[in-house]
């Protein structure tokens, strides 16, 4: 059974849709990771199944399972029950997520502390012997420092850490190496693989690198315009893109076994935003595939590896 | 010693010398401006002194053989200076009285009226604050702006006097001046803690609307804390170091706020008694409380410092 199980989740803004039909699983322990351009929705599709919509957006449409308990709806007690329990979040600028005031062992020993599973004292010792797995040198000392004192690689470790000690089942990464250097990206992604493994959490992982997807998942989930086009295991993906989009995606990662000279592809055209969705569609403006049959909205297939496409391409295409 | 007694005594000497330079600015400003006043000083005191109908030119002739005021104006500075350096702030020129005995006991009125002031202010500024913070640009949030707006235009002289003519003329509910209980600290305080409000609610409710928008308010929610445990251990904690830093500007206008509302509301207190001073040429009365006024300035400056270092940790290690 699924973990998390998102099915025709629409978020707006008044009437602005912002989210529009994403639907998407993760089963334990696994990694999916989340990609799609900026503006596609990732980061709001997270923020609602964690359930920290900003008070100006709304859930229009769809469920969200966690469990198999539908989490959408329940009451605010539920959620906060699951937030730091069940379900743990790090986000994209590790220095600025964490109080700047706040020594960073008292951050991480937080979730413990407010939801009753262990004292204040066994919980700051947790918090030691999670930033040591962190990869935190000198643990016992750095827990008292102001995140002020520690650099942005740090902070990250330092905000993984407060998402794990609670030994979540699910663990939402939204894009949490896009603010770090070139060097120390890699070594994030390896703890948080690592640790993930260990734990068996599953993680979700929110990224527009297809190199990190390459790297880390088990499986993908490709949003553009609000909704996902495809979706199935990441050797399949990597294999056989069925969606024109997902096969663009593709060419943008840099490979070694091509001459280092030949320009990087890039996406022709710009991602239209919200206001702009074309009707049906949303890829067809930028598509060379597209007829007059994408006016319409193609559904989500069925299946292991599923597609949003009138036109998908097919086996040798590529 | 801890880092903390370090920076703190470090803050200390700081003021401390800063004292000293006060003590002679004011001294040295407050006799030009004295000298600089037109008439004749002697006749002045003379007049405060025996009545203007029972004085003459013999008694003037006398009091200013007797004060020195015959002497050069640079002796005479040098002549108070050197009696300060002995903490002798001499006698009043029209009563003959102690000038420290003077201040000392109007002093706590004084600072009686500021605490009353600034406890008023922060009764209003931070409720009103923090829920126009929670909701920033709403119905509250524009009214308290306007209302801000134009309290903050009122001179606190002409605040005061409508405040007396509601309140204490009409309403009859608080005494009109002077000080005989409790009752009379309540317009004068409201008259200055509206003055201070005025900005001061503006001030905290930035903090608590930028401390609300912060990554790491998200992440302490994604934490399973609620939004009002949030508020407490996260938000409030952190708004509160530029709300108490604010203070610390605001004492200027507390102070220069003190001496009109006490001539106002004919309190006891040192401010008072400078104007009364001042249209008396009482010099040494004069010199000495505006020396304590702008000591009390400091004083209150290292109170806020110390403060500021107590609520925010950053810079204790530095
Ligand atoms: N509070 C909000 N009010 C109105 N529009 C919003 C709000 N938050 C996000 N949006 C809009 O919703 C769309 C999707 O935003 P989202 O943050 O989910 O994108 P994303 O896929 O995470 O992109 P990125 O890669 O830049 O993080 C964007 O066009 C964004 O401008
Ligand atoms: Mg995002």
């Amino acid at each position: 059974m699924s973990l998390l199980e998102v099915t025709d989740l629409a978020v707006a803004a008044g009437s602005l849709q912002l989210v529009d039909g994403v639907t998407l699983d993760v089963r334990p322990g696994e990694v999916v990771a989340l990609v799609g351009e900026s503006g596609s929705g990732k980061s709001l599709t997270a923020l609602s199944v964690i359930g920290l919509l900003a008070d100006s957006l709304r859930i229009t449409r769809g469920s969200i399972r966690f469990d198999g308990v539908p989490v959408h709806g329940a009451g605010g007690q539920d959620m906060a029950d699951l937030r730091g329990n069940g379900l743990a979040m790090i986000f994209q600028e590790p220095v600025s997520s964490l109080n700047p005031l706040m020594p960073i062992g008292a951050q991480v020993a937080e979730s413990l502390i407010v939801h009753g599973r262990a004292s204040a004292a066994d919980a700051a010792q947790q918090a030691v012997r999670m930033l040591g797995r962190v990869g935190i040198p000198d643990p016992e000392r750095r827990a008292h420092q102001l995140p002020a004192e520690l650099s942005g690689g740090m902070c990250q470790r330092v905000m993984i850490a407060a998402a794990l000690i609670s030994r979540p089942r699910l663990l939402i990464a939204d894009e949490p190496t896009t603010a770090l250097d070139v060097t120390i990206q890699a070594q994030i992604l390896d703890l948080i693989r690592d640790l993930a493994e260990e734990e068996g959490t599953a993680v979700l992982m929110i990224t527009h690198d297809m190199g990190i997807v390459a790297e880390m998942a088990d499986r993908v989930c490709v949003m553009y315009g609000g909704r996902v086009v495809e979706q199935g295991d990441v050797h399949d993906i990597f294999r056989q893109p069925r969606h024109p989009y997902t096969a663009m995606l593709l060419r943008t990662i840099p490979r070694l076994d091509h001459p280092p000279k030949q320009e990087l592809f890039a996406i022709p055209g710009n991602v239209p935003s919200p206001r702009n969705w074309p009707q049906g569609c949303r890829f067809k403006t930028r598509c060379d595939r597209a007829t007059a049959q994408c006016d319409a909205t193609p559904a989500l297939s069925e299946g292991a590896h599923r597609v949003a496409c009138f036109h998908p391409l097919s086996e040798g295409m590529t | 010693m801890t880092p903390f007694a370090k920076a703190a005594l470090a803050t200390l000497a700081t003021r401390g010398v800063q004292a000293i330079i006060v003590a002679l600015i004011v001294g040295i400003v407050s006799f030009a401006m004295m000298q600089a006043l037109p008439g004749d000083a002697a006749y002045r005191i003379a007049a405060g002194r025996y009545g203007y109908d029972m004085m003459d030119a013999a008694s003037a002739e006398a009091v200013r053989i007797e004060l020195g005021l015959d002497q050069p104006a640079l002796v005479q500075m040098w002549t108070w200076l050197k009696a300060l350096a002995q903490f002798d702030l001499g006698t009043s020129a029209v009563y003959g009285t102690s000038v420290a005995e003077e201040i000392g006991a109007q002093l706590g009125y004084s600072l009686l009226l500021a605490a009353g002031a600034v406890i008023t202010s922060l009764l209003i500024a931070l409720p009103v604050g923090i829920v126009t913070g929670l909701r920033p640009g709403g119905v509250l949030d524009r009214m308290t702006l306007a209302v801000s707006i134009f309290l903050r235009a009122i001179p606190a002289f002409a605040l005061g006097i409508v405040l007396v003519l509601v309140f204490a003329v009409q309403l009859k509910l608080f005494p009109v001046a002077g000080f005989k209980g409790a009752s009379n600290l309540v317009l004068p305080s409201l008259t200055l803690g509206l003055g201070l409000a005025a900005v001061s609610n503006r001030v905290v409710r930035d903090a608590v609307a930028e401390a609300m928008s912060a990554d790491w308010r998200l992440f302490a929610r994604t934490k399973g804390l609620s939004a009002r445990l949030t508020l407490t251990r996260h938000v409030l904690r952190n708004a509160s170091v530029p709300v108490v830093a604010y203070i610390g500007v605001q004492l200027a206008y507390l102070i220069e706020g003190v001496v009109i509302v006490e001539s106002v509301f004919a309190w006891p207190g040192i401010g008072h008694a400078l104007v009364h001073a001042i249209f008396g040429r009482d010099i040494a009365m004069v010199q000495g409380t505006a020396l304590v006024l702008g000591l009390t300035y400091v004083a209150l400056n290292l109170c806020i410092d110390l403060a500021c270092r107590g609520i925010d940790p950053r810079g204790r290690a530095a």
